[in-house]
């Protein structure tokens, strides 16, 4: 999705290989700019050298797990209104749910995610 | 009564005990679920399955509503068989675990499922990979009926991979 010829940019965070790739290629496939970390920690320092439009974070990973990376960008000067949508496996109980509201993600992807829904909110994210 | 009253609203229960209340802390929370459970599916990753059996008799406890999987013992060292236990080859073996798990939800339709402990766990196993199998077994009972409850040791959960239970479980609470 180009904008006087800049596209914008998703940084896709993943601890498994695979998933960055077919994720990176799913954004890609939308007409974004993609990027990929490995952890948390990872994204954050991209982050710090670049900026991004939205971060696709996974939360079980290893080193820095997503939350606590969300949790370093709020409390970032620099990072603290970075646009971030959770991508996980994980299944939040009601306690979950308020524990990650909280962190302000704009969204909340299950894994696996449905190619043509994920598309669609994708677009509406970075409208 | 704090637990049964937190069994009740959840089905998912982390039980946090302090180190040097661990034996009494279990021992309460068995009398207080075989009280209150038909059947029970007690996996002992702490001690054998044999041992958690005398213990439990010791205490009272009646072990007929109980089965086992035992993560500890080696079965081709035991001269006799322990009834109503399945044997897991090694702790580490989480996969095996999650798949014996999941079966026996679905087989054996029990009421409860006692998890001693997550603290043990950690022992033989890196803190994702525990998360990771928490995360798949607490999804497994979700589908069923059952109530589970996961021990772990107050400091185990303070542990920085060990957050992520609270997005997941239901609960976290502890014996008064």
């Amino acid at each position: 999705m180009r904008w006087f010829g800049i596209a914008k940019k998703v940084l896709v965070v993943d601890d498994e290989p695979d998933i960055r790739t077919s994720v990176k290629q799913a954004v890609e496939g939308e007409g974004f700019e993609a990027k990929t970390a490995g952890n948390g920690k990872q994204a954050l320092e991209l982050l710090r050298k670049e900026k991004f439009d939205l971060v696709l974070m996974d939360i079980f990973m290893p080193e820095m797990s997503g939350r606590e990376a969300v949790e370093a960008m709020r409390k970032d000067a620099k990072l603290k209104k970075q646009k971030v949508a959770f991508l996980t496996v994980v299944n939040l109980s009601e306690q979950g749910q308020s524990i990650v509201k909280k962190l302000k993600p704009v969204d909340y992807f299950q894994k696996p995610v449905d190619l043509d829904d994920f598309g669609k909110r994708l677009r509406k994210l970075l409208k | 009564m704090r637990l049964l009253k937190e069994l009740k609203a959840n089905q998912n229960l982390v039980l946090e005990l302090e180190r040097g209340y661990y034996k009494s802390g279990l021992a309460g929370a068995n009398k207080i679920v075989s009280d209150n459970f038909k059947s029970i599916c007690y996996i002992a990753l702490s001690k054998p399955a044999s041992a958690v059996m005398d213990d439990l008799k010791k205490e009272g406890v009646d072990i007929k509503k109980y089965s086992f999987i035992d993560c500890v013992s080696k079965k081709s060292r035991l001269k006799k068989l322990p009834k109503k236990t399945t044997f897991i080859s090694s702790p580490k073996a989480l996969t095996e675990l999650a798949i014996v798990v999941s079966k026996k939800l679905h087989d054996e339709k029990y009421d409860l499922v006692l998890l001693d402990s997550i603290s043990s766990m950690l022992v033989y196993n890196n803190e994702l990979n525990v998360v990771k199998f928490l995360h798949f077994v607490m999804i497994a009972i979700k589908a069923t009926k059952a109530k589970a409850i996961y021990v772990i040791m107050r400091n185990d959960l303070g542990r920085k991979g060990m957050r992520e239970i609270e997005l997941f479980a239901d609960n976290i609470t502890w014996l008064e």
